[in-house]
């Protein structure tokens, strides 16, 4: 891989399933390195990104890489150097822990003596040392989800894709997992992807976030920069012509910028902003769809994000 | 974290190619099903002829009966054909509606494996554990007759197309139940049902086919039966007199006209590549979940 390279990079990639556009103008760069929590509702288009990212389907449109390797000719080589979590349980219940991580990692090539010894090591690293010659049917939900991380990890992939880790654990278990997910991101030259809805998970590991919603992205960034770079601003959203509201601020002397979709007002200390900026707005006239602080939490942000993107879709359909 | 754990610990080593990952796969197959009790009991069943042959004298045989020492191998080849189908739907019926039933498809598919080279080692991992209760046991009972005759070696090689036709048999036959098995077992998620569509094709091709032979007393219809044309194979191969079976054929009401061989080894061999294709087609055409 090109030093510096982003592990990730995706410039609008589409991915159509006859009439169903599952992913639309996907346009994402994820530098190496640290944990980013992929977001959305049922139906974003996670999963078929995670597919694409791991060049199980090619793209309709659109180009990407993962790790400087284009996704639709290399796909081997991609799935060669990355891990993959899956959400669903996915087990041969009738083999034990060992057994079974060790078979995935001749899969990828390891050989009998390496994958063995490799199997134990993981398994002993995700906390299933004692119990990795039971039975994977014996297991509870959270050994479960432990021995799915364990089978990510055998062949020390680069690039972590993990797809809800946390899921169906208890919270002694879902800790111990985001804590093993933290220990992960310590390597240096590993990047992690998690998918997750619980975020207050992704608030925990994660330092970047992706947020889909209907296929599409809707923000991205730093998750400092997301949810506590703005809480003395104010965030608005109008109907019209964001940039002309923008020009009509500065001239006040209220200094504002367009952040993806919003207008953010920084609003210092000044008790009297908030009755400036409306009679600036009423004064041109302009239709306020939203009105309130930034964010101060991913949950926060996650909802009034999916709600705006919501509400908007509504108002082009009924248009 | 675990308390034993000391932290992630990375993996430098060397990553084999896909012929290896075939290998891997095969090896696990067979593995896997050497676990089940039904296997072990069938394989020990159809090994029970070379168990027999260990036990009965042949020594004492002549050149000129030499024939009657060799029927060992040929009534082998016999026996295994009732056995195979059931074998067939044990081993291979769970081959892949496992992996659909237990979503392995998305731990296999996210990993650098082809989708061929999957298909190769289910198919690899299936002809393997077959091959152990026919073509194994069919060499040693050949084996066995050497070293217990006092028959010239030479007797041997001049009989040893025998051995040939015992294992191209068989190979037709691990073909075709394969192909059978491993598409009905991609199309369903309980191995159960790919046991159960098999025998139901085995039991109908053969009930429907002698139906409308004896309605229409043409002897063409006999192709569909799947038994008809495995025996009229073997009868071809291993070169047993067809007089004697066209007699018996006449002396329970049949029309005694045999059908070539060479037509019934079409029909296999066009089910076989029929249900083969299928077979790809259907699991190349698979979602990983």
């Amino acid at each position: 891989m090109v030093e510096n390279a982003p592990v990730i990079e995706t410039f609008r990639i589409s991915k159509n399933y006859g009439l169903v556009e599952a992913v639309k103008d996907l346009t994402v760069s994820i530098p190496q390195g640290g944990t980013v929590g992929l977001l959305g509702p049922n139906g974003a288009g996670k999963s078929t990104t995670i597919k694409l990212l791991l060049g199980l389907v090619n793209p309709s449109l659109g180009e990407g890489k993962v790790l400087g390797m284009d996704i639709r000719t290399k796909g081997l080589e991609i799935r060669d150097r990355v891990g993959y979590m899956p959400e669903h349980d996915c087990f041969i219940g009738d083999i034990d822990a060992v057994k079974y991580v060790m078979h995935l990692g001749r899969m990828n090539g390891m050989s009998v003596a390496d994958a063995l010894r490799r199997a134990h090591e993981v398994l002993y690293y995700v906390g299933l040392g004692e119990s990795r010659y039971r039975k994977i049917e014996t297991f509870s939900l959270g050994m479960k989800q432990r021995v799915k991380l364990a089978q990510a990890l055998v062949h020390d992939p680069e690039l972590l894709i993990l797809d809800e880790p946390t899921t169906g654990m208890d919270p002694d278990g879902r800790i111990d997992m985001l804590e093993l997910i933290k220990d992960i991101a310590k390597c240096e030259d590993k990047t992690l992807v998690m998918c997750s809805h619980i975020l207050a998970d992704v608030e925990r590991v994660c330092d970047r976030v992706v947020i889909m919603n209907r296929g599409k992205l809707v923000r991205t960034g730093s998750l400092k920069e997301l949810v506590e770079g703005k809480k003395e601003a104010i965030i608005l959203r109008v109907k019209g012509d964001s940039n002309l509201l923008i020009d009509k601020f500065e001239r006040e002397g209220i200094s504002a910028e367009l952040r993806d979709d919003a207008i953010l007002v920084f609003a210092g200390n000044n008790p009297s902003i908030k009755k400036k900026v409306m009679e600036i707005m009423a004064e041109a006239k302009m239709q306020l769809r939203y009105f309130g602080k930034p964010t101060a939490s991913l949950e926060d942000l996650f909802l009034s994000t999916i709600s705006y993107e919501e509400e908007a879709e509504r108002e082009k359909a009924s248009i | 974290m675990s308390i034993e754990s000391l932290g992630y610990k990375e993996w430098e080593g060397q990553k084999h190619g896909r012929f290896y990952k075939v290998l891997s796969l095969v090896d696990y197959e067979v593995r896997h099903a050497w676990s089940s009790i039904w296997v072990k009991i069938l394989i020990i069943i159809a090994w029970l002829p070379v168990l027999i042959i260990f036990l009965v004298p042949v020594t004492e045989i002549s050149e000129e009966g030499v024939d009657r020492a060799f029927y060992n191998l040929v009534s082998f080849t016999t026996s295994i054909t009732i056995w195979l189908p059931i074998m067939a739907g044990l081993i291979g019926g769970g081959l892949i509606a496992n992996d659909k039933n237990n979503k392995m498809f998305s731990m296999y598919f996210s990993r650098p494996l082809r989708r061929e080279d999957y298909i190769a080692g289910k198919v690899g991992g299936f002809a393997v554990l077959m091959s152990i209760p026919t073509i194994v046991p069919a060499l040693i009972i050949y084996i066995v007759l050497i070293g217990k005759s006092d028959l010239s070696l030479l007797v041997f090689i001049k009989k040893s197309w025998l051995l040939g036709a015992a294992w191209l048999y068989f190979i037709l036959l691990i073909a075709l139940f394969g192909s059978l098995v491993l598409f009905l077992s991609s199309v369903v998620t309980d191995s159960k049902y790919a046991v159960v569509g098999l025998f139901t094709i085995v039991i109908l091709s053969d009930l429907i086919a002698n139906l409308l032979w004896l309605a229409s007393d043409n002897e063409i219809y006999r192709l569909g039966s799947l038994t008809f044309n495995l025996e009229n194979i073997l009868a071809e191969f291993l070169g047993i007199d067809q007089s004697t079976l066209q007699l018996a054929d006449q002396q329970n009401g049949g029309v005694g006209g045999l059908v070539s061989a060479w037509k019934s080894l079409v029909v296999i061999v066009g089910i076989t590549s029929f249900m083969s294709v299928l077979t790809l087609l259907r699991l190349l055409s698979l979602e990983e979940e």
